[in-house]
């Protein structure tokens, strides 16, 4: 029930204007006929009529709108009983209308009726409009605001430095070495060795000699583990000792030598302006008008605004004049600005910042922007301003960095415009960064380097503009070498080469990648140790995935101090003359290549193995480079119906390795009958 | 002219009077706001209101911590609080009954920067409320309490209500007589579709079956919901589900952690804990034997594997590492993570000096502590090596004592971590600053005085400390589990900070029935949590309508007092499980090892180190359905999609999960192949079925939300099928359909 | 009560006025019926996420950071802080007055000598500011007039994982926000289609298998996982689960999410869950980063010029230079916060070809990265810095020859570089010592860098903070100050 209770109540709104129209007319009515009210009694009935009933039922809505709605009763009561009040008054007027309307108290109870609506409505106008509705808009306070040319030593730098770094042990109340540098008057009164401050003495000041101590020393202040001294702070106080160590006066900061007046400016807060804050209302205004609003910072009302669509019309441009004093930085990139903009430019009192990059701005708007006097950084890149456009802000006061890359500045002026100006004008980047580049080499997907009848060659290639051109008889490509659109498909052993060319680019270096075709892809074979985890997976030895330099990238077999040793059977019609084994070295990582490989063989009709054939090695000299090789003996496949190769390792690490005696890594890759 | 003269006299005079006089008395009056200004409670408490302030605001400085005490002022303790100021001519803190007399409001109300408390350099601000509170308090005689956690739970009888008709068991009565309090009112229960959803998610982290629902619907008895309550509580995927929250709680992850992050063989105590929350092992010997199984006279087998839950730390190969610094790091992670599950107290922080708002010392840090310290252990393992102690398992230790564990075939033999005591393998001393190095005095086993001394009675070892836990006299054991049952189930505990029963943590909304509940959980259950979960979903509380009441909008903005059932999201399993089971792909198996559903790929190459865990290869066939508690869990790369929906990392012991909406859930629901290849299967499926589109489209609807839809909703989706099917053909355009309704609001929450 | 009025009562939180197109005429019967309904803001989705911050403490200098991290500890000894004594003294042992008992790793440690071995490199001074470069940084010497160096970094963790868990979140045990997480919680996020904290991963070509990084790296730790980092990939999608599966196209998805919203229209009001218009606009924001992300990723509008200054590895997507490229692209369109991590500078051994590759992937992209910016006008208030989690030692590890050498971890000196966001151009701040051991001049701990970096936002780094398990946490934990020298 409540529901509907609810719902009718919102439309007290509506009805309520009901009565105010009905006896707005009866008043009128009444004036016309002050002084002979008959031939306008009819009228004037029916408008009291109106007027009592629109009264009744707009007092009952109301009440229901307070009862669901959510109004507190303090903020309705005036208007509850005042709305009350003018029902029963128009009730008594329409009622009562015959006797009154003959005494001419009419027109006293008309009077009645109209202050008693007037001060209903303007209540309920509080309620809907809220309370500051009809306040008489306030300029909002601004204090003046000036760049500091002037610095009080003592005050703004060197009491901060004592308060940051030396206070906490000597204060009034936990005076260290009896001093207290946290007034001027405890500085004065020194400590249990004397004065801290020698004025006009710098170097005979114990606050500097402490400072300059070594830090191992026990006398070296602030103590060690606490934050130390930086050589500007210490520079500072020494600055301000040699000019006397005053407590009071100020110094002209432009008197201050230049190191100095660096690392004081630090000390000085930035002056700005202190405006009345951006109310809610203000702000869910910018951003319907497409602003994003970022508060500068808190005390002082400024913000910075970005215009996040592309279209800044006239509308948008009288939102942002509202509020442009407040406005410190503003972001116009890629948008196309209304002429408006530029005629209400001067509201802009306290912008700092502006970057209208990408955008419509024209040359002979440029002048404008001398109205901005805080004006410290444009941004004008991709624009068409040019040189004649610029000029006139070449000498503005305040004014420090122009952004004009990409701008219709011709190359030439340049030079010319900077030497006009003390201000930076940033035409980006200098000539000479950078010297035409040289492509990457092609990146080739296939990882096989062996197969055993067909092989599928795929190069990856996200580049646009990038051809990439290859040979395949071992000839060096050039610009005229076929281009590579899809896989190339070779069946026999081929060495390919292949470079990148693009426009505008140094042709990469060529890359060489020699696939052999084999004689046998190996599936069957029984291995005798079993390799380290994680280096394990057998089938790596015969997957034709030559292995990098890099002894964990996954295609290595790892013995830690046992050898490698397997059987294969094979099959009458392999014919193959020679096995070779890819073996890696990386001393630093304990990988020693092998000391000797040995092949045996099981003759057709016996079934004992019998010596083949073997291969010794051993190391020229010790080097930590990480490198590969592959070793290569001589069989004849055709006698045999098993084969069984042992790859001796070195067992233990030699006398010259700083881990000697440890046990040696064997890493093997590829193993190839071809 | 003379007429109209009179006009204007008749016309303009009262409008400027009106103008005047409105503008005169309506004055600078603020419409009041409209939302309730929180009063300040007639009577203060000091538990409830004082001690949350003092906490947060003074003991950083005042507090339990003697090094960084100020003044020598300690407002924690009575003494403390009581004593006189010297240097304000001995004005007493705190003079009871006399606010204007006591040192203490003397600071906060002064705004001198030297004397106001809380001094602006901290940071910390006195609101003029909490003023008001504390000197009200003051003002009514400063009565002082013990910290209410560490007093012994109170069982008081259930309280009596005007409309007791609503309702069903005593957790009702508590509930009903705080709303009435606040004169708000329960709501009325939910529908059977929605409670029957509800209740299956809470017991079974799955959807209930469309027989299921069909069944319960036309069961019109008022045994039906009881029948479900415990059909659902007899299935196995009851100990799933109870299971997948209590590996967040045992940080369970599949690999070692730390830089390497190689696997690790965890599996079976997962299966352990299916099993026993299956079996209802009661409370008491669930947590005994994870925390010292192996001290029992001949502990079977089963509490030796049960021990694995203080070894889920990580453990780390890292070359280079110092043994001793890592070797430190475990044990403290066990003394931490034990306290957070069991205890709710933040220990850690009384790792480096004394905690700064508990009564924890560092020393009583130590002394908990040293029950873990007895392990013969190494800080840096080799790969590959399974980290001592630990107990080999193989086919007939299963088929004979291990009947739970399911080791497949393919396995020979596992090597599973557990606890072993070496007594006096080390004496164990306080570090100072916590490092590892820096040994100070020794300690001995003792738990925090504050909560219950560690005296006589008990041996000093894991197995005495698993009997203190379980002492009558023990404060919060109880508490803290029936607090997190209560979070399973509402979404939100009775103390909301399941993780710190201390001064820092939350007040119980309803101190009473948390009581009640620790009792009963203890005494009439004697931990038998089954039978105090079944209490919990019988209660009428439970079965609420989720359907948010406005009017109490204002006054209980967070739905603290249960006016009606709490909404929430389903958490990162739930939602990938009921994808799966509702589509039908769901592979129900229980336990086994760890699977490795769809991920995108490169993401493990990307950013491991090329050695150990570096190639993510999917399984195939069924298990990629598995349930998302089964999923491979590599702590350094862990499940994207199960952490974008705010799953815990299993670094650490984590009680409570966050509850986040962002854009990226949103794309997990949308593109994750797994939701989309579930969409295809039971677009499949229903668009063989021979019915007509519209009934087809009610069909798919019914079998993901388990709701039948409302005529609105139905004309709605026919729109969108129609629009589909102008360029598209039919299964296509069921598959999008499903899509749709994946990713519903109402699909991915627990209403 | 007819589904008309019950939009009317509801519209302050609802957005679907304007698409059921009730026209003028609705809104003007809607504002007579009930007259807060205008006030309201419309439409959630389209409002920025506004930080936990009210506003920055005071006024902020820099806006945007882009942190080039080079993980695994780059040798400052061989790229800029120039030891000549090392070279003089080379293969004699670290004298232990020098040493100073320090802890070791323990690779180290077992070392009986400590051989002395400055940098094969030739190192020169550049620009006005006079500042050390090796010659393996020649683009990075030709700029040296815009960059801040600071040579007196130290931090006391000594292994990778918890030194780079040390810069990113403040503390060496996992579990807290990383920095990136904390701006964005601190300041909100600037548009409203890119996630406000992105992160970019590249693998060295000196040591293509270097130390690992985790996702916890930029984890969003206790807060909200709205500001977890999010991590950009070169593959087929850049963000995880970007892309829509195959055949569907955009316009499905928008019909898709037209009737979604719908649907969940009518399912609010059976349950009148305010979380629902949130998981709505979350859709939304979805839907714009699909092609967001994917305009941002592609470099095809970009001139040829540009690839030849960052380099031709900015042609191959997923190296250090195209992610360089694409920071500036991300830093045009406003996200708060760009990490980006190479990996690879974990020379143990063999350095002097390995650190010669790693210098050549970064050297031009860095540079180059930096001038865009400042010729685009963005250096003013985008805060570059580039460095690692620690330095390497001046004594070699393992076998030290003629022309190759390694260095162990070395947390007591360090140097990093900073550019823009307000910092002192050309500037080098602190002091090591002749033998490039400890710090003697200004030191700067990490917790001072983080400080003095969220003071260029505006941040005072002892307020921002997050109260979790009842203690109020901090970026700077308990420490850190501003180093007030090193700002313009």
């Amino acid at each position: 029930m409540s529901v509907y209770l609810e719902y009718i109540g919102k439309f007290h709104p509506v009805i309520l204007h009901l009565p105010i129209g009905a006896f707005i007319y009866t008043f009128v009515l009444a004036l016309l006929g002050h002084n002979n009210l008959d031939p306008y009694k009819k009228a004037i009935k029916v408008g009291m009529l109106i007027s009592f009933l629109g009264a009744l039922l707009s007092s009952v809505l109301g009440y229901l709108l307070y009862k669901f709605g959510d109004y507190t009763k303090e903020a309705v009561q005036n208007h509850l009983y005042l709305g009350w009040s003018t029902t029963l008054v128009l009730g008594i007027m329409f009622f009562k209308l015959e006797r009154i309307c003959i005494e001419k108290r009419f027109s006293y109870f008309l009077l009645l009726g109209v202050i008693l609506i007037t001060t209903t409505a303007h209540f309920g106008g509080q309620l809907t409009h809220g309370e500051g509705y009809l306040d008489i808009p306030k300029t909002p306070e601004t204090v003046q605001y000036k760049k500091a040319d002037s610095i009080r030593l003592y005050e703004q730098v060197v009491s901060k430095i004592f308060d940051q770094k030396c206070v906490s042990c000597h204060n009034n109340a936990k005076k260290k070495g009896m001093l207290a540098l946290d007034r001027p008057e405890h500085i004065i009164e020194g400590g249990e060795k004397g004065a801290a401050i020698a004025p006009f003495k710098p170097n005979k000041s114990r606050v500097i000699n402490y400072a300059q101590l070594p830090l191992e020393d026990e006398l070296h202040m602030p103590p060690e583990g606490k934050l130390q001294l930086s050589s500007e702070e210490i520079q500072l106080i020494a600055y301000w000792i040699e000019k006397g160590a005053s407590y009071t006066n100020t110094e002209d900061l432009n008197s201050l030598p230049n190191e100095v007046r660096t690392s004081a400016l630090a000390y000085l807060p930035d002056e700005l302006p202190i405006l009345k804050a951006l109310t809610k209302k203000q702000i869910e205004q910018l951003e319907q008008q497409n602003f994003r609003v970022e508060f500068y910072a808190p005390k002082n009302g400024l913000v910075e605004l970005k215009f996040m669509a592309i279209e800044l019309d006239a509308k948008a441009v009288r939102q942002m004049s509202k509020i442009a004093e407040h406005i410190i930085h503003l972001d116009l990139d890629k948008v196309t600005i209304d002429e408006s903009f530029w005629t209400n430019l001067h509201r802009f009192k306290y912008l700092k910042k502006l970057r209208i990059s990408n955008s419509n701005v024209q040359n002979s708007a440029i002048s404008k922007l001398l109205e901005l006097d805080y004006l410290q950084s444009l941004n004008l890149t991709s624009t068409e301003i040019n040189a004649e456009g610029i000029r006139p802000l070449l000498q503005k006061k305040n004014l420090e960095q122009i952004y004009l890359w990409n701008s219709a500045v011709p190359k030439s002026k340049q030079e010319e415009l900077q030497k006009e100006s003390s201000i930076h004008l940033d035409f980006g980047i200098f000539d000479g960064f950078t010297s035409p580049q040289q492509l990457k080499s092609p990146d080739l997907i296939t990882e096989n380097t062996f197969f055993s009848d067909k092989l599928k060659l795929e190069f990856y290639n996200p580049i646009k503009g990038n051809e990439i051109k290859y040979t395949l008889d071992g000839s060096q490509p050039d610009s005229s070498s076929v281009v590579y659109n899809e896989p190339i498909v070779i069946d026999q052993t081929t060495t390919l080469k292949a470079k990148s060319f693009k426009k505008g680019w140094i042709a990469s270096e060529a890359i060489r990648v020699d696939l052999f075709k084999v004689g046998k892809k190996i599936e069957n074979y029984v291995l005798k140790h079993q390799p380290a985890e994680p280096y394990n997976g057998v089938s790596k030895l015969f997957d034709f995935q030559e292995g990098s330099i890099n002894f964990s990238d996954g295609h290595w077999l790892g013995f830690s101090g046992k050898n490698l040793e397997f059987t294969t059977k094979l099959d009458p019609k392999d014919h193959f003359k020679n096995v070779s084994i890819s073996c890696m070295e990386s001393s630093a990582a304990w990988i020693l290549y092998p000391k000797s490989i040995r092949v045996m063989g099981k003759k057709v009709n016996s079934n004992s193995f019998e010596f083949i054939s073997k291969l010794n090695y051993t190391p020229q000299k010790i080097s930590t480079e990480v490198c590969k090789k592959s070793f290569t003996l001589e069989v004849d496949a055709r006698q045999f119906q098993e084969l069984k190769v042992i790859v001796e390792n070195v067992q233990k690490l030699p006398k010259w390795h700083p881990s000697a005696g440890e046990d040696a890594w064997l890493f093997v890759d590829e193993v190839l009958f071809w | 002219m003379k007429a109209s003269h009179k006009y204007s006299l008749y016309f303009f005079v009262p409008l400027i009077l009106i103008w005047g006089g409105t503008y005169f008395f309506s004055g600078p009056k603020e419409i009041v706001q409209t939302r309730v200004e929180s009063t300040i409670p007639q009577v203060i408490s000091y538990n409830f209101d004082v001690k949350p302030i003092l906490s947060d605001k003074c003991y950083a400085c005042h507090g339990p911590d003697a090094e960084a005490r100020q003044a020598e002022l300690r407002l924690d303790l009575a003494e403390g609080a009581f004593k006189t100021a010297k240097y304000l001519s001995d004005m007493p803190i705190i003079s009871k009954g006399d606010p204007e007399g006591s040192a203490l409001i003397y600071h906060i109300r002064s705004t001198d920067a030297e004397r106001q408390m809380p001094p602006p350099s901290s940071n910390l601000l006195l609101s003029e409320r909490q003023k008001e509170i504390l000197s009200k308090w003051i003002e009514q005689g400063a009565l002082w309490e013990e910290h209410w956690a560490y007093q012994i739970p109170k069982r008081s009888s259930p309280p009596s209500i005007t409309f007791d008709s609503w309702a069903i068991n005593q957790i009702d009565l508590f509930i009903a007589k705080r709303l009435e309090v606040q004169n708000m009112k329960p709501s009325a229960p939910a529908s059977k579709e929605t409670i029957l959803r509800r209740l299956a998610f809470d017991l079974t982290g799955l959807p209930p079956s469309i027989e299921l629902m069909d069944q319960f619907l036309t069961d019109s008895s008022d045994k039906a919901y009881e029948k479900m309550v415990d059909h659902f509580m007899s299935l196995p995927q009851f100990g799933e589900h109870m299971a997948s929250s209590w590996l967040d709680v045992a940080r369970y992850a599949d690999t070692h952690g730390y830089q390497d992050d190689l696997e690790r063989i965890m599996w079976p105590w997962r299966d352990w804990v299916i099993h026993a929350f299956n079996k209802n092992l009661p409370y008491d010997e669930f947590i005994s034997w994870q925390l010292a199984g192996d001290l029992y006279e001949n502990p079977s087998l089963e509490m030796l594997v049960a021990t694995g839950f203080n070894r889920n730390h990580k453990i780390t190969q890292e070359g280079g590492v110092i043994d001793e610094e890592y070797r430190v790091e475990y044990v403290a992670d066990r003394t931490i993570t034990t306290s957070k599950a069991l205890m709710g107290l933040t220990v850690e922080c009384a790792r480096c000096h004394d905690h700064k708002y508990d009564a924890v010392s560092q020393k009583e840090f130590f002394s908990l502590y040293s029950f873990f310290d007895k392990v013969d252990e190494k800080g840096r393992i080799e790969y590959g090596e399974t980290p001592s102690p630990f107990i080999v398992v193989d086919k007939e230790i299963v088929a004979k004592e291990l009947t739970f564990m399911h080791l497949p075939d393919s396995i020979e033999k596992v090597e599973l971590m557990v606890m072993k005591e070496e007594p006096d393998i080390r004496s164990t001393y306080t570090l100072k600053r916590g490092v590892y190095d820096a040994p100070d005095q020794e300690v001995f086993p003792a738990t925090p005085e504050s909560v219950l001394a560690f005296d006589g009675g008990y041996v000093p070892n894991r197995k005495g400390l698993a009997n203190w836990f379980f002492d009558a006299n023990n404060p919060l054991t109880s508490r803290v589990i029936v607090n997190r049952y209560w979070q399973q189930f509402f979404g939100r505990g009775i103390v909301s900070t399941p993780d710190d029963f201390g001064n820092q943590g939350a007040r119980p909304t309803h101190p009473k029935l948390l009581d009640w509940l620790a009792t009963t959980f203890r005494t009439t259950d004697k931990w038998d949590s089954k039978q105090f979960i079944k209490r919990l979903v019988m209660s009428a509380t439970y079965r609420q309508s989720s359907k948010r009441i406005a009017d109490y909008e204002l006054q209980d903005p967070e739905n603290k007092y249960l006016s009606y059932y709490p909404r929430q999201k389903l958490t990162a399993e739930m939602v990938r499980d009921n994808a799966l089971a509702t589509s039908g792909l769901l592979n129900m198996t229980i336990g086994g090892p760890s699977v490795k559903p769809h991920q995108p790929e490169g993401l493990w190459e990307e950013t491991t180190s090329g050695q150990g865990l570096t190639r993510y290869t999917p399984d195939t066939g069924s298990n990629l359905y598995r349930r998302s508690l089964y999923t491979f869990w590599k702590r350094t790369v862990p499940p994207p999609n199960m952490m974008t929906f705010d799953a815990s990392s299993r670094d650490f012991c984590s009680v409570e999960r966050q509850k986040t909406s962002t854009p990226l859930q949103s794309l997990v629901l949308m593109n994750d192949p797994q939701f989309y290849n579930a969409a295809q299967h039971i677009s499949k499926k229903i668009e063989k079925l021979s019915l007509s589109n519209q009934d087809k489209i009610v069909v798919l609807f019914r079998q993901i939300t388990l709701r039948k839809p409302l005529s609105g909703e139905v004309e709605m989706l026919k729109r969108y099928f129609d629009d589909l099917t102008l360029e598209k053909d039919t299964d296509q355009a069921f598959t999008n359909l499903a899509v749709l309704i994946y990713n519903l609001d109402e699909t991915t929450q627990k209403s | 009560m007819d589904p008309l009025h019950k939009h009317l009562l509801n519209e302050n939180r609802r957005h679907f006025l304007k698409k059921v197109g009730l026209g003028i005429g609705g809104i003007a019967l809607g504002s007579l019926l009930d007259p807060f309904s205008l006030q309201s803001k419309t439409n959630p989705a389209d409002l920025l996420y506004t930080g936990a911050l009210p506003l920055p403490h005071f006024a902020p200098k820099a806006k945007r950071v882009i942190y080039l991290f080079q993980s695994g500890g780059p040798s400052q000894l061989d790229l800029f802080d120039y030891k000549p004594l090392l070279n003089k003294m080379r293969g004699q042992d670290l004298p232990d007055s020098i040493r100073k008992g320090q802890r070791l790793t323990g690779m180290t440690s077992g070392q009986d000598r400590f051989p002395l071995t400055g940098s094969v490199f030739n190192f020169k001074q550049y620009g006005e500011s006079r500042a050390w470069v090796s010659e393996i940084m020649p683009y990075t010497a030709k700029i040296a007039d815009e960059l801040c160096f600071v040579k007196s970094m130290h931090t006391e963790a000594i292994n990778h994982d918890p030194a780079i868990t040390f810069f990113q979140t403040g503390s060496q045990q996992s579990g807290r926000p990383s920095f990136g997480s904390w701006m964005s919680y601190g300041l909100g996020s600037l548009n409203n289609n890119l996630p406000s904290f992105i992160v970019m991963l590249s693998r060295g070509t000196g040591r293509p298998n270097g130390q690992p990084l985790y996702s916890r790296l930029w984890g969003n730790g206790f807060l909200s996982s709205l500001h977890q980092g999010v991590q950009f990939r070169s593959g087929k999608d850049p963000v995880l689960y970007l892309k829509n599966p195959e055949g569907v196209s955009r316009k499905e998805r928008r019909a898709m999410l037209d009737y979604l919203a719908e649907m969940n229209e009518i399912q609010e009001n059976t349950f009148g869950d305010p979380e629902v218009i949130n998981r709505i606009s979350q859709y939304e924001m979805a839907f714009r980063m699909q092609t967001s992300v994917t305009d941002v990723m592609n470099l095809d509008d970009e001139p040829d010029h540009i690839f030849q200054m960052y380099g031709a590895d900015a042609l191959t997507p997923g190296t250090f230079a195209a992610n360089c490229l694409l920071a500036r692209r991300l830093i045009e369109k406003d996200v708060r916060f760009v990490q980006l991590y190479h990996m690879g500078w974990d020379q143990h051994d063999n350095l002097p070809t390995q650190i010669a590759k790693q210098a050549k992937d970064v050297d031009q992209a860095s540079a180059a990265l930096i001038m865009d910016l400042k010729q685009r006008g963005l250096l003013e208030d985008t805060l570059v810095i580039w460095g690692g989690e620690f330095g390497r030692t001046n004594y070699s590890q393992g076998i030290l020859t003629e022309t190759s050498y390694g260095r162990d971890h070395h947390p007591r000196s360090f140097t990093i570089f900073m550019a823009g966001g307000g910092i002192k151009p050309g500037f080098t701040y602190g002091e090591t010592d002749e033998f490039g051991y400890n710090v003697i001049k200004d030191p700067v701990h990490v917790h001072d860098l983080q400080a003095t970096i969220l003071n260029q936002f505006g941040i005072d780094h002892t307020q921002m903070t997050y109260k979790y398990q009842g203690r109020r946490f901090r970026l700077t934990d308990v420490s850190g100050n501003v180093i007030h020298s090193l700002i313009t």
